[in-house]
């Protein structure tokens, strides 16, 4: 049993996403009169003008915004949005890239020709254009439209992927092993491919969900965002923005919490990669030439 | 030589096709119609049918679609984007001046991108273990995370507000257009933004070179002639230095990329008339002329760039041009 301070040690970015992201998702327990522990925290959206920007201190840890906000309750706040958004729309990316990656790779022949024009074609796709301008054009400006955008121009990565990882595997004795065994097409894929996969995907997965948070950061930033009154990161920029010349606090915070959360991803990321590689070496995928 | 930009080039047009294919058709099926937003407003719906019709006419709206992607297919070869929706001046000029000023931000950018990840990567490399350099190392790799848009707000309270060395926000002194004026101040103006968009590239390349001048110093053609006593820096100059240029190109996509896209993050900060804010302008506006141009010369450069990428990758690298018989006279 390993202790959390040993955990902190071998992963801190990780260790320190999770803490951010159960501070976040926990934070409705302890906002407003009817939380379960009541009082803890104000409300995201309660103003209160005669204390606005005012600096960090006992009152409001982290400040107040221009209209007397609490800074430390929207960082809380606008985490849950910003965080739900890039992990939901890295999931999703990477159920269609992982979906359409590994059935090309493994079909082979023209479905996989097919799929690898179409993962150029989705690849020069520019995210945040398309981004501004379903914000701009009246689809809403909820987390819903960022959230589908990103799924449908970033699941090529993982695809890339998952398209690899089949066509490494299509002629591995592995396949031919369990193809002899019997096993049908969903089998083949879902139970002997998806886990050789898996761990590349996650890589994936991750890059995608640090990319998004800043991809809705700068949204949120040039007034493209989720609707103001909703607290995310990137409005919390933009609030800073507005208010940069007379103080710094509004900035510092969520910015920082961004950097953590972005370094935790890319953290996860790089750790999910040595894995397979461990996995190889243990003879378990079989050597593969050409690739490092 | 030819024959193979030729079919590079022609390689390359599916992509044209789908991205503006895609933008037109997105254009086309979003809500928002540009001659209602000119008279309406964003809220209101204009109340005058006619005048609205009579917009749509002039903008060449009222066609069928089949018609107007043609007329965009015929524009984007001709490059003549007619008028713009918001303000009926000429497009071409307009985007030009938005791009050369994004051109002046980021080409500096890159420039010091260039310059410092070269010369940081080399010393890096060359103090490879020591206390400093693994110091060095880390802080690198944080900067690399730090995000832009964060990065930017941050350089722009310090630097602007905090110490006062640079204005907060603008192109420079009020009222001067974007040829005129007194270089010096326009620099000064021009400081903040191109810090804030290259420290992560440059924390990024210098880490990358770093790499790259570390395995070229390690080569057995560098080892050889380090034994023959070949002065370091020739070492460095020759051997070196190519190595890492190599990296330096075949990376370089998407700086290229950002060299016309515009940053819309640092130019919406720090109010940089590029074309970033004008793509947000052009979008809220419903200008589909200027959004076509915009979009369009910038996937034109950045396919531009990589084909350029190539040659010039052929001829750092004579190895690379033996695989492509058609390439070898590059």
């Amino acid at each position: 049993m390993k202790s959390l301070g040993s955990i902190a040690r071998k992963f801190p970015e990780a260790f320190a996403l999770a803490l951010l992201v159960i501070a976040c998702f926990a934070a409705p327990l302890i906002t407003g009169p009817e939380a379960p522990w009541a009082g803890l925290l104000v409300s995201p959206t309660a103003l209160d003008l005669p204390s606005a920007l005012s600096p960090p201190g006992l009152q409001h840890w982290m400040g107040t915004d221009y209209l007397g906000r609490d800074l430390f309750s929207r960082l809380l706040h606008g985490g849950r949005s910003s965080l739900g958004i890039a992990t939901t729309s890295a999931i999703l990316a990477l159920l269609l890239g992982a979906m359409i990656g590994l059935w090309a790779g493994h079909e082979g022949g023209w479905i996989d020709l097919w799929a690898g024009r179409l993962i150029e074609a989705a690849d020069s796709l520019p995210t945040l254009m398309l981004a501004l301008v379903a914000a701009a054009s009246g689809l809403g400006r909820g987390a819903m439209p960022i959230i589908l955008i990103v799924a449908a121009t970033r699941w090529t990565d993982s695809a890339r992927v998952a398209r690899a990882e089949a066509l490494r595997w299509r002629n591995s004795l592995h396949r031919q092993s369990a193809q002899a065994a019997g096993a049908s097409a969903p089998r083949l894929l879902l139970r002997h491919l998806l886990p050789i996969a898996l761990p590349m995907l996650a890589t994936a997965c991750a890059i995608t969900a640090a990319e998004t948070l800043v991809l809705e950061a700068s949204l949120g930033l040039i007034g493209f965002g989720v609707e103001p009154p909703c607290p995310t990161w990137g409005n919390l920029l933009l609030d800073a923005r507005t208010t940069i010349d007379v103080a710094w606090w509004p900035a510092i915070f969520p910015g920082a919490a961004m950097f953590v959360a972005v370094a935790g991803f890319l953290a996860a990321a790089r750790q999910t990669r040595p894995q397979r590689l461990q996995l190889r070496q243990s003879g378990r995928v079989g050597a593969v030439p050409g690739l490092r | 030589m030819t024959g193979y930009l030729l079919r590079r080039a022609l390689a390359s047009l599916p992509t044209l096709l789908l991205v503006m294919g895609v933008m037109f058709l997105l254009l086309q099926g979003l809500p928002g119609d540009p001659a209602e937003v000119r008279l309406g407003g964003e809220e209101s719906r204009p109340t005058d049918r006619a005048a609205v019709e009579h917009l749509r006419r002039e903008f060449g709206l009222d066609r069928s679609v089949g018609v107007q992607a043609l007329d965009w297919v015929r524009r984007c070869v001709l490059f003549d984007f007619g008028l713009s929706f918001s303000d009926r001046s000429a497009v071409g000029p307009k985007v030009a001046r938005a791009l050369w000023a994004t051109a002046v931000l980021n080409g500096s950018a890159l420039l010091l991108l260039l310059v410092c990840s070269l010369f940081a990567g080399l010393w890096l490399a060359v103090r490879s273990g020591t206390f400093l350099e693994r110091g060095a190392g880390h802080l690198l790799a944080v900067l690399s995370v730090v995000p832009a848009a964060w990065g930017a707000l941050l350089l722009q309270r310090f630097l602007a507000v905090d110490l006062g060395w640079f204005p907060l926000l603008g192109a420079g002194p009020a009222g001067a257009g974007s040829g005129e004026g007194l270089l010096a101040p326009r620099i000064a103006y021009l400081c903040v933004p191109v810090l804030a968009f290259a420290y992560r590239g440059t924390a990024l390349y210098t880490l990358l070179v770093r790499e790259a001048f570390v395995e070229a110093l390690h080569a057995d053609h560098v080892m050889a002639a380090r034994a023959r006593g070949l002065p370091t820096r020739l070492l460095y100059l020759r051997h070196a230095l190519g190595a890492a240029s190599r990296t330096l190109i075949t990376t370089s996509a998407p700086l290229a990329r950002a060299l016309v896209a515009g940053n819309v993050v640092i130019e919406s900060v720090f109010a940089w008339p590029g074309a970033g804010r004008l793509l947000v302008e052009s979008v809220l506006q419903r200008d589909y002329p200027v959004l076509m141009a915009l979009t369009w010369i910038s996937i034109l450069f950045t396919l531009g760039w990589i084909l350029l990428a190539d040659l010039i990758l052929g001829w750092v690298d004579p190895r690379l041009r033996l695989h492509d018989s058609e390439g070898a006279g590059v």
